[in-house]
């Protein structure tokens, strides 16, 4: 499903701030992905939900060589991931109805069309009672749950999640890893970047470790 | 319980409680707007681009009575010629206009001519000289005035040449030096009434650029957000284009309307009676015979739709430019 050879990437004309990274994620597979702060974790998801094109090596995703397509066919593959970032990313003139709708709008779905489908979603996460609340009133979980629902409600194949219980009590980050797991038996497939060795020690799921630019796998 | 009849009871409970919020959702019949109206591309757009089609308003005005003046001008000049005879001796004058009139009425292509008897000439000089003593002195010209016909017209050179042989003193005056002095004023102001278009329309085109940057960098984690989720840059193009159609036609129809305003209470101001002498209004001296019709109001109606559509194309091209630059 995801694919790294030899990957580098640099900013300008500064040093390699990832090194000949190459690594496989399968398809329904979950993985860790932790390292120091500054060894280049951000920038391994940046190049995974594309917002970044690499300086040499390749990157195939979904079968699809992403490195050098270009940027009109990009979408199409974004859609196939969803995103939680650590910062949420969510939109405070939106509600959390509209916010976790967003992926859904750009691909031209009408609110009839999914609207039931938003509001059982939120359900799950459980914000079924504040969907019509707008992000500046929630909680650090509930920001956290929003992201998490805005990025699998459109049946992502890859998830990526950039240290989604760095700003939760350990109680919800056991929920949302909960969450996650469950996601994962439902065919997602998952890469949690994080620095958090609870959350780790408690799934037992395979761990990447980025270290100078440098990735090892360690099963 | 068994398992499935758990599961069952689970799925009523979900049903039961989408059943009483789905009504929360119901008016959400329409998507909300994505993009947030905030900064430059907000009010004080609206309020440029208003400015910008009330200009626009009074140079398609001005460009209308100019094109209806130039076009009643030089129909009534193509169609009228005067004959000016030297004042002499009353009996000579009498014997040369005879013949004058005489040799026009005899000339293909002319259909009226009919000579302006002195008190008819001297009316036409006291606008400027006053009705005293002085006017009453003065060698007045005697005047043909000469209708020719628009379709087949007389050989105006050959006609002079026979009226300057058989009446000495007589000449023959076609407009020509006039018509073309007005059609190279009328030109010049029509091509100022396109200028000012051109320039109405190239600065509204770099306002909404501008304000269409300040919006995308006032949006960029809006923007952010929606390439994340797999958003086309022409779904996002969209998403701001929405926003300048709305901006745009409010701004057009309140420009449009303060237009009408402004010529309907000109119209008002201008059309003065006719003065106690029978001469024309101060309107028509400025503005001539040409007056700004109801119909012509209906031009008005075009520029909100001529700004909508250029707010809308240039915001599109600026967000297309500004996407292209990001991955």
């Amino acid at each position: 499903m995801v694919r790294f050879e030899n990957v580098g990437l640099r900013y300008g004309m500064g040093p390699e701030v990832l090194r000949d990274v190459s690594f496989l994620l399968e398809d329904g597979s979950f993985h860790f992905l932790t390292g120091p702060s500054g060894a280049g974790k951000t920038s391994l998801l940046r190049l995974l939900f594309l917002a970044q094109r690499p300086t040499r090596g390749l990157i195939s995703l979904f079968g699809h060589d992403v490195a050098s397509m270009p940027r009109s066919r990009l979408p199409a593959i974004r859609r196939g991931i969803g995103v939680v970032f650590q910062e949420f990313k969510l939109l405070d003139h939106l509600t959390v109805f509209d916010n976790v709708a967003l992926p859904l709008r750009v691909r031209g779905m009408r609110p009839d069309m999914f609207r039931t489908d938003v509001v059982e979603l939120l359900d799950w996460v459980g914000l079924g009672e504040r969907i019509n609340a707008y992000p500046p009133v929630l909680s650090g979980g509930e920001k956290q749950r929003t992201a998490i629902a805005r990025a699998v409600v459109g049946r992502p194949r890859l998830l990526l999640a950039d240290e989604p219980t760095g700003n939760v009590d350990p109680q919800l980050g056991r929920r949302l890893l909960r969450l996650f797991t469950e996601l994962n038996k439902l065919g997602t497939t998952i890469l949690i970047a994080t620095h958090d060795f609870h959350l780790m020690e408690q799934s037992k799921a395979p761990k990447f470790v980025l270290e100078d630019g440098e990735m090892t796998a360690v099963p | 319980m068994t398992v499935n009849s758990q599961d069952k009871k689970r799925a009523g409970a979900l049903a039961g409680n989408l059943a009483m919020r789905l009504p929360q959702l119901q008016w959400r019949r329409r998507n909300v707007a994505i993009m947030p109206d905030v900064g430059a591309a907000g009010k004080p757009l609206m309020v440029v681009i208003s400015v910008m089609s009330f200009l626009a308003c009074l140079a398609l005005g001005g460009l209308v009575i100019i094109n209806r003046s130039v076009n009643d001008w030089t129909r009534d000049m193509a169609s009228q010629v005067t004959v000016q005879i030297k004042p002499e001796a009353k009996a000579d004058s009498a014997k040369k206009v005879a013949t004058a009139l005489r040799i026009l009425r005899a000339t293909p292509g002319v259909t009226n001519a009919v000579a302006l008897s002195r008190e008819d000439s001297l009316k036409l000089l006291e606008p400027w000289l006053g009705a005293g003593a002085l006017l009453q002195e003065l060698p007045v010209p005697l005047l043909i005035n000469v209708t020719i016909s628009k379709r087949r017209p007389p050989d105006l050179a050959t006609l002079s040449a026979e009226l300057t042989r058989a009446v000495p003193g007589a000449r023959l005056d076609d407009h020509n030096r006039w018509q073309k002095q007005i059609l190279r004023a009328t030109g010049a102001f029509r091509i100022f009434g396109y200028g000012v278009l051109l320039l109405v329309s190239a600065a509204t085109i770099a306002i909404v650029v501008f304000a269409t940057r300040a919006a995308m960098s006032s949006n960029r984690d809006v923007v952010e957000v929606l390439h994340f989720v797999g958003a086309r840059d022409n779904f996002i193009a969209v998403q701001v284009q929405r926003h300048f159609l709305s901006v745009a036609l409010k701004a057009g129809v309140i420009g449009g309307f303060a237009g009408f305003l402004t010529f309907a209470a000109l119209r008002g101001l201008l059309a003065s009676p006719r003065d106690a002498d029978g001469g024309v209004s101060a309107g028509q001296l400025l503005l001539g015979a040409a007056q700004f019709g109801i119909a012509d109001y209906s031009l008005f109606l075009f520029v909100p739709l001529a700004t909508a559509l250029i707010s809308v194309v240039t915001a599109r091209l600026a967000v297309l430019r500004i996407l292209g630059h990001v991955l």
